[in-house]
């Protein structure tokens, strides 16, 4: 491996984590600085709740730490990143779905226990379950103030209304800044497919904005 | 709009019979052709001849030039977002195992089986003193080593922590520093976080009063980090700082290029820039009213009427 800059700033990606395989710490935290917040970004948008994007950057992190010694060199950070971050979001949707599965059985049973099995009220209303709204999405972000706040709750909330396959391929595209074909392999589907996604979500996005109020395209 | 996926492999659609590009000069090309290759223009994909094939249908189809247009518009426009910040307790955690599991190997690694016999009194002694003289030897050195400064990225955590916690006397503190280390640095084009140090010591000069230092961090926000910072929020942060220091016209034209940089802001802005016009108008009209009196500025004004021209701005 060739020797480096000596500021960690300067170095690449893939060198700071070899450093930090070798037991540097400050590689660590400065490949963590470098990615903390288009990965919180993406994941924010990918998963629709600030809480749970936390979690899920906490948990890829410890994926990337316990994976270190498995870290190739010879490819590339980013992509190996946002694979990692692919799997975590596809794990803590089957844990949810099972997690759901379950709230859904016991909130049935309360349901009906609450009811004493006659449901008089004939309230026909959602079970507990969690049913927040696209807009609810939109994260707090002490930076995101004045009009900035307005365009930004526009465009995630169209986001929000994507279909998850275009919605993953814009993301990675336009915040983890992979090249398609990167998305093409952490994706899993071919290159064809990615550009055509692609487009499909700008055309999308388009309609969802000029849908929108308060957008008056010129 | 269609919306299915087709999942086929890539056909070049300024050739889709494969022909040699010499045969093929500037190929026409029907709207369903350019539309497959909006990705590749938006990326700069495209080949040479693939363009001059797109160019010349745009300029002949305002439908595809505007469909071209929207979604470069929008890859601007998500790409100018700026990005969520973790919290402190989520980053203080990743660094912490980021430690921990750093150390496993060292921890983890199996003790070397002593050998030999067991150390004598003597020899046990020996080794205690040479070990004292070791670590005393070590921490005279450690103690004249130069501090070692904290790295700017852990002084950005801190200075993040507190501007979201709310302490701003803090957050002003720690963002002046990392601003006099950017300032020292020559402002690295390109660094992510030199605009955000900039737009933040702005927001809170402007909480602790100091619209002129906000007014200024502005100023250095756009003159270093060029026309993509002069986005609505910061041109909308800009009029607030100029109306609150009765600057009106300025304040005016700041929420009209707020208005002019974010379209979504036109209806918001509308009241602010009739409020500004009537307050404009208002205060033209007091000088003329003042003027037709014989006031002029500088002549012979008592206090009182030097205090009044001065309310309205003309002194």
């Amino acid at each position: 491996m060739e020797r480096s800059a000596h500021n960690p700033v300067e170095r690449t990606d893939e060198d700071l984590m070899a450093a930090y395989s070798g037991g540097d710490l400050e590689a660590f935290e400065v490949l963590f600085a470098r990615h903390r917040r288009a990965l919180l970004t993406f994941l924010v948008h990918r998963v629709g709740e600030r809480e749970a994007a936390e979690d899920l950057l906490q948990e890829i992190f410890l994926r990337v730490i316990r994976a270190r010694g498995s870290f190739d060199g010879r490819c590339a950070f980013r992509p190996w990143l946002y694979a990692i971050a692919r799997n975590a979001i596809i794990d803590g949707h089957r844990r949810k779905s099972v997690r759901a599965q379950v709230q859904s059985e016991s909130a049935l049973a309360v349901d009906a226990a609450s009811s004493g099995g006659g449901g008089t009220e004939g309230e026909a209303g959602p079970t507990s379950l969690d049913r927040r709204p696209a807009a609810a999405m939109v994260g707090s972000d002490p930076i995101a103030t004045l009009a900035a706040r307005d365009l930004r709750a526009r465009i995630e909330t169209a986001l929000a209304l994507l279909p998850e396959a275009q919605r993953e391929v814009f993301l990675l595209r336009e915040r983890a800044r992979l090249d398609y074909e990167h998305i093409s392999e952490v994706t899993g589907v071919g290159l064809a497919t990615v550009k055509s996604r692609m487009r499909y979500a700008l055309a999308a996005l388009r309609r969802h904005l000029e849908d929108l109020p308060e957008v008056a395209p010129e | 709009m269609k919306h299915d996926e087709p999942n086929r492999d890539p056909v070049d659609p300024t050739n889709p019979k494969g022909q040699d590009d010499s045969m093929t000069p500037h190929q026409a090309l029907d709207c369903e052709a350019v539309e497959e290759l909006l990705v590749d223009h938006l990326e700069g994909l495209m080949s040479e001849q693939q363009h001059a094939s797109f160019d010349a249908h745009l300029a002949t189809c305002p439908a595809c030039a505007e469909t071209a247009r929207a979604y470069a518009q929008i890859q601007a426009a998500y790409r100018d977002l700026p990005g969520k910040e973790p919290s402190a307790a989520a980053t203080a955690q990743v660094l912490e195992w980021a430690r921990i599991e750093g150390l496993e190997p060292e921890r983890f690694e199996p003790r070397r089986p002593r050998s030999g016999r067991p150390r004598s009194a003597r020899s046990r002694v020996r080794w205690v003193v040479n070990v004292a003289a070791g670590l005393l030897v070590f921490f005279t050195l450690f103690s004249l080593l130069p501090d070692e400064p904290e790295p700017f990225h852990r002084r950005l955590w801190r200075a993040d922590a507190a501007f979201a916690s709310g302490d701003n006397e803090r957050a002003l503190e720690l963002y002046g520093g990392l601003y006099d280390d950017l300032a020292k640095r020559s402002w690295p084009p390109g660094d992510p976080d030199g605009p955000v140090v900039l737009l933040r010591l702005a927001e809170l000069q402007r909480a602790a009063g100091e619209r002129g230092l906000a007014l200024e961090a502005l100023a250095q926000l756009h003159e270093r980090y060029g026309p993509r910072t002069q986005g609505g929020a910061t041109l909308v942060l800009e009029a607030r700082l100029h109306e609150e220091l009765g600057n009106l016209a300025a304040a005016k034209l700041a929420y009209e290029r707020a208005r002019m940089a974010d379209s979504g802001l036109w209806d918001r802005l509308e009241g602010d820039i009739a409020r500004l016009e009537q307050a404009l108008e208002q205060r033209s009209e007091e000088a003329a009213r003042l003027g037709a009196l014989g006031y002029t500025e500088g002549t012979g004004l008592s206090p009182e009427q030097q205090d009044e021209l001065r309310s309205l701005g003309y002194l």
